[in-house]
């Protein structure tokens, strides 16, 4: 019996197989995080810990300083980072399509940062960025760029510009293979045609690249907000929230507050928080799709 | 029909592998007793070396049990542990600190470790071991101290010391051991090494060598009880001047190499670029271990007295002795106690000794052939008779990884910047603290 009669014999049966996986593994979790977030839920406190508290862990998390503090780095850690991974993602795209003598080599290599594992990224960063033995302290003082070997990952004061770095450069291949696959699906006809027509360089650019790529830029773009928001592993690899909570982003916020502090009613309202801004783009995105 | 075949093969194979996956620690193999133990120092290698020993001597002697280590990195440790408990899925036997147990036990209502009373109370254990006083919750036992204990004294390398013209037997406050750390500075060398990073030393480091010897408490006042928020202690003007006192040295003498690691200090300390390291009894046997060789080269001095307004107070540095649990949602409790009170004998202790730790038997610890064989490690014992006040303890209460993690906070912000307001930020933490007392 092949796949599809299966299916053809027990339709129903499939579907309720999909109506139990989200129910188990989406349905469930999220409403679990949202009745967490109106409970009290502190373990250190001996006594009832489900005790219903309305909005308190929302107004609690309102008037915390650390909460409204990642807020702020969250959104500038979103900014800096799909700024620059879109900039940086579409020159490279631009500069892969020319034709040059060892395009594809260098085609395979620019997926690199993309393709490893953050874990192995932050291992390496860490390594450069260390204030004894990295080699970006090495480059900076023997070049006499500053005299004194900076504390990248140490100091406050440059922790979060550190980790946005290494997400800048982690994140670009993925824009510009993207913006890379976007060139290539614009039929050459038309920059043929605006060349019989004397268009400039620039003209072509302005008129067909730039509105051709439309479409998978703003895709890309909305999933680049999504995921930045959502990222966890850079910040809290590379410095774990800290020096002085200088990288702890909202996520790392809820993580803390869960998994360090042991306050689940308020870090599941930190999620929720969370969630809401991330349904925010998605939806957003998913417009975007279907107008696609 | 073929597609339909391997579908089916591949989904019977993965729920047989999934059962016996989930199955695979808990269940016992071959007519054995699986017994799991999960400990934070097992990456260091001297503590690898005994630990293993101290198994696999075990699991000889009781052919019918297995006991597996699970040893996660020291700063993951306590993450992977919180998830495991919360999920339900901890090692049958944990180690930890003494001040760990109240924040992981308080993690499930009903407690998350076995009551140990009825071996405990009444027995030579209560006397003998070092810390075992400190294994109670509620009143009530739940862990077993039977590892090592270790206090704090600092470790030079004597040829630098020498090089400079620097005395270590003159070495008798932190004034001293601040003008030394000067003398000892140079293009090449630094005085010591301290921790300015996300790591609980930053913290640790400063308050053994001076905060607390002054203040008593950085939590409470003698970090007893009771622990309610206006006893918070951080904000104490002792504390203010200690944090000042310790960002001075490190931001304005500009003698210590500030590091974001311990084993960044200690690798710097055995590649003599570094003249001092503030460190335990488990130094000693990382050194042999890494060559012994330069153990000769290698002396130690107890933690400096510190001189404030006018009065002195000898150093009072934390007690760590790495103590024992076992999980309540142990299969085999009374398998896992035989090898927690195996742990405390005299063979395991002898064992435990090789690793260059303090056994924390006392009264194998004051046998004339220990103090022969292991000299440099018998000092500890000597700084704390002669030397210490009564050692001090974060308290043990279920708040304290949260007031912890403030006090990181704190300090990171305050020995990063020669800008930072002590005063101000250690005020800031207070409130923290507070809030996290009165919630």
């Amino acid at each position: 019996m092949s796949d599809s009669r299966i299916f053809n014999k027990f339709p129903t049966g499939f579907l309720f197989l999909l109506i139990i996986v989200i129910l188990v593994f989406l349905i469930y979790p999220i409403s679990k995080t949202v009745l967490m977030s109106i409970q009290y839920w502190y373990l250190p406190k001996k006594g009832p810990n489900t005790t219903f508290v309305g909005l308190k862990n929302f107004f609690h998390l309102f008037s915390d300083k650390a909460f409204l503090s990642s807020l702020g780095k969250t959104f500038i850690y979103i900014t800096v980072t799909v700024f620059f991974r879109f900039v940086l993602g579409y020159l490279v795209a631009f500069l892969l399509d020319l034709k040059f003598k060892g395009r594809a080599l260098a085609r395979a290599l620019i997926i690199i940062p993309w393709a490893i594992p953050e874990v192995v990224a932050c291992l390496v960063w860490i390594l450069m960025y260390d204030q004894e033995f990295g080699i970006i302290n090495y480059i900076i003082t023997n070049f006499h760029i500053l005299h004194e070997n900076v504390r990248f990952l140490e100091d406050p004061g440059t922790a979060l510009p550190a980790a946005m770095v290494v997400n800048i450069w982690k994140g670009f291949p993925f824009v510009a293979i993207m913006i890379l696959a976007g060139l290539q699906s614009i039929p050459k006809e038309l920059y043929e045609a605006a060349t019989v027509d004397g268009a400039s360089g620039f003209q072509k650019f302005r008129n067909i690249t730039v509105p051709m790529l439309k479409p998978v830029s703003k895709v890309v773009f909305l999933l680049l907000i999504i995921w930045t928001m959502k990222d966890f592993a850079i910040a809290y690899l590379l410095a774990e929230g800290g020096p002085s909570r200088a990288t702890e982003i909202l996520t790392i916020y809820v993580y803390k507050t869960s998994f360090k502090y042991f306050d689940f009613g308020v870090a599941a309202a930190g999620g929720f928080v969370l969630l809401l801004f991330s349904l925010l783009f998605t939806v957003f995105y998913m417009r975007d799709l279907e107008s696609a | 029909m073929k597609k339909t075949l391997v579908g089916t093969l591949i989904i019977v194979l993965l729920s047989v592998s999934t059962m016996l996956f989930a199955s695979g620690n808990q269940d016992d193999d071959g007519g054995k007793i699986k017994l799991s133990f999960a400990t934070s120092i097992y990456v260091e290698a001297p503590h690898k070396a005994v630990i293993d020993k101290l198994i696999s001597t075990y699991n000889a002697q009781n052919p019918n049990v297995e006991i597996e280590v699970y040893g996660a990195g020291w700063s993951s440790f306590w993450d992977n542990m919180t998830t495991e408990i919360l999920s339900n899925n901890e090692a049958d036997i944990i180690q930890m600190y003494t001040s760990n147990i109240a924040q992981y036990h308080a993690l499930r209502p009903e407690g998350t470790f076995l009551n140990l009373n009825d071996k405990i109370v009444g027995t030579s254990y209560e006397k003998d071991l070092v810390g075992q006083d400190e294994c109670k919750y509620d009143g009530d036992y739940v862990a077993f101290s039977n590892y090592a204990w270790g206090t704090t004294g600092l470790f030079y390398r004597k040829s630098i010391l020498e090089r400079a013209g620097v005395d270590p037997s003159s070495i008798k406050s932190m004034e001293d051991f601040r003008n030394a750390s000067l003398k000892l500075t140079n293009d090449n060398v630094s005085g010591f090494g301290v921790l300015v990073s996300s790591h609980s030393f930053v913290v640790s480091e400063w308050a053994r060598f001076i905060a607390r010897v002054i203040s008593g408490g950085l939590y409470f006042p003698g970090e007893k009880g009771p622990f309610t928020p206006d006893r918070i202690n951080v904000a104490d003007p002792a504390n203010i001047w200690a944090a000042e006192w310790w960002q001075n040295m490190i931001l304005q003498d500009k003698s210590a190499r500030v590091l974001k690691d311990k084993k960044d200090v200690r690798e710097l300390f055995w590649n003599g670029k570094i003249a001092f390291n503030l460190d335990g009894p488990w130094f000693i046997g990382m050194t042999e271990s890494r060559d012994p060789a330069l153990l000769e080269d290698v002396g130690l001095i107890p933690q400096p007295a510190v001189e404030y307004e006018g009065k002195t107070y000898r150093p009072n540095p934390s007690q760590y002795p790495l103590i024992t649990v076992i999980s309540k949602n142990c299969k085999h409790q009374e398998e896992a106690w035989d090898f927690l009170k195996w742990m405390a004998s005299k063979e395991a202790q002898e064992i435990i000794a090789e690793c260059g730790m303090i056994p924390n038997s006392k009264s194998y610890v004051t046998e004339s052939n220990y103090k022969a064989t292991h000299k440099l490690a018998y000092q500890f014992y000597d700084f704390i008779a002669n030397y210490y006040d009564p050692l001090i303890s974060d308290p043990s209460i279920p708040q304290i990884g949260e007031l912890q993690q403030i006090m990181i906070e704190a300090t990171q912000r305050i020995f990063s910047s020669a800008d930072a307001d002590a005063a101000a930020i250690l005020e800031d933490a207070k409130k923290e603290m507070q809030v996290v007392m009165e919630r």
